[in-house]
């Protein structure tokens, strides 16, 4: 028995050494397979296809989650759901005063763009989305939602959340699309600073609460508390969406560029709730929509 | 250690490590979370190395990839290289007692981190800082516990 044990142990071995062709080939196949992935688009249906595959897997980690927030629902106390009842009540009729503002001011925009003749438009169907509380590498600044192919989700779409700008779709399978954040370093998004109308990039810096532009020249005026906005240039995001605010800006005499630092007004680690953005609407559709606005609402 | 197939407790541990991959953790410890797939891979290479091979390392990859949505084959080709170290040194480190088995496994995933960092310096995702180097030696603490672990599972699994 023991003898047995020993042979079969010894050709297992064997085995294991004379794998080195396996190893070599199967080495072939994988790193083809990231040049595929990641220079062409082709291998995204297969992706999409193979992604439903792990989705159980969310959902075993995602589901505690839901349940322990439903729990703490069903528990929580009358008074305190009362005190949150009302003070929802009240941010919803500020919220609607604010929009009901924005109605009109829209509405004023529409007709001077128009005699404008601008094509620009601020408007756009949005769905929101969940995240999906998983982890993934920390060093890379992404997080998974719920929604996908079968919502009509797609590579490069913008994804807002209350405060503005979180990042853009950068894969997406049946049931969930992975984004990209604008604090990863590998991503840049064009902004305009809203009060001077100055245009500039801001890339991630791997810091969940910052945002970096070098392109800045030292003549530009900009300072601390301006606010950015997307500036719609590049195609990817619409246009007029608030990025991030600037807090520092470093003028360095030997550099021929500033350094200014930003952080993200949307809640980069805290939102759990996010909008996906369809930024090019058709203008038609857009018009009949704003001139429903225009009757219903703007005397 | 007569090798009875236990192709279920292979695909249940393996699913296990995935999941233990994208578990929700506080932020500071997300940093030191060990690479739990690379661990249950060692100990199949070990134990069982006629069972899992290196198209199992290479499946397992490509789920984890997916599950990751890092670029298909990244995973793949970082378990694939492990998993052919361990099965070559497999004589060797299979007889070491559990302590220096761990400094073995800690040498395999420190090899890892090297072809992890270089791939994602040649795809563009930009270089991570030192803390890339935290999680290979919190799997060689976590080492003998999921020798243990795995190896009571095995045997109760065989006893029944």
């Amino acid at each position: 028995m023991a003898q047995s044990t020993y042979q079969r142990d010894l050709a297992l071995a064997d085995r294991g050494a004379s794998t080195a062709a396996h190893l070599a080939a199967y080495c072939v196949v994988a790193v083809l397979l990231m040049v595929s992935d990641h220079q062409s688009g082709y291998l995204d249906r297969v992706r999409a296809m193979l992604s439903s595959l792990v989705y159980p897997v969310y959902q075993v980690i995602d589901w505690p989650v839901h349940a322990t927030s439903s729990v703490a629902e069903a528990l929580s106390e009358r008074g305190e759901l009362l005190s949150e009842n009302e003070d929802l009540r009240r941010r919803w009729l500020l919220a609607q005063a604010q929009l009901n503002r924005l109605a009109a001011l829209r509405a004023e925009n529409q007709r001077l763009r128009a005699l404008l003749d601008s094509s620009s438009e601020l408007g756009e169907r949005v769905i929101v989305g969940e995240l999906i509380e998983i982890d993934l590498d920390p060093f890379i600044h992404r997080v998974a939602l719920n929604r996908g192919e079968r919502d009509g989700i797609f590579i490069g779409q913008p994804v807002a959340d209350a405060g503005g700008i979180l990042g853009q779709v950068e894969r997406v399978s049946q049931l969930t699309a992975f984004v990209r954040l604008i604090t990863d370093p590998s991503h840049a998004i064009p902004v305009t600073v809203n009060r001077t109308g100055l245009r500039t990039i801001a890339y991630g810096t791997g810091h969940p609460d910052q945002l970096l532009l070098q392109d800045v020249p030292p003549s530009a005026d900009i300072r601390a508390g301006d606010l950015l906005v997307t500036s719609g240039l590049g195609g990817r995001f619409p246009a007029g969406f608030p990025v991030g605010e600037v807090d520092e800006v470093h003028r360095d005499p030997g550099s021929a560029f500033l350094r200014v630092l930003a952080h993200p007004t949307a809640a980069i680690d805290r939102s759990r709730e996010v909008l996906l953005v369809w930024p090019d609407q058709l203008p038609s559709e857009l018009n009949s929509e704003s001139t429903a606005l225009n009757e219903s609402e703007v005397p | 250690m007569a090798a009875k197939r236990q192709p279920g407790l292979i695909f249940l541990s393996f699913v296990a490590a995935a999941i233990l991959t994208i578990l929700p953790l506080p932020d500071a410890m997300v940093w030191v979370r060990p690479y739990w797939m690379a661990l249950i891979l060692i100990y199949w290479r070990l134990e069982a190395p006629g069972q899992v091979g290196l198209g199992t390392a290479f499946v397992a990859g490509l789920f984890l990839d997916l599950v990751l949505g890092t670029l298909l084959g990244h995973h793949a080709l970082s378990l694939i290289i492990i998993a052919y170290i361990v099965g070559r040194f497999r004589l060797r480190i299979r007889f070491f007692p559990l302590w220096q088995q761990a400094f073995a496994v800690l040498a395999v995933l420190l090899n890892d981190r090297l072809i992890h960092v270089w791939i994602l310096a040649l795809s563009g995702q930009g270089l991570p800082d030192w803390r890339i180097l935290w999680p290979p030696f919190v799997a060689m603490l976590l080492w003998p516990w999921v020798f243990l672990i795995l190896d009571e599972s095995r045997r109760r699994l065989r006893r029944r």
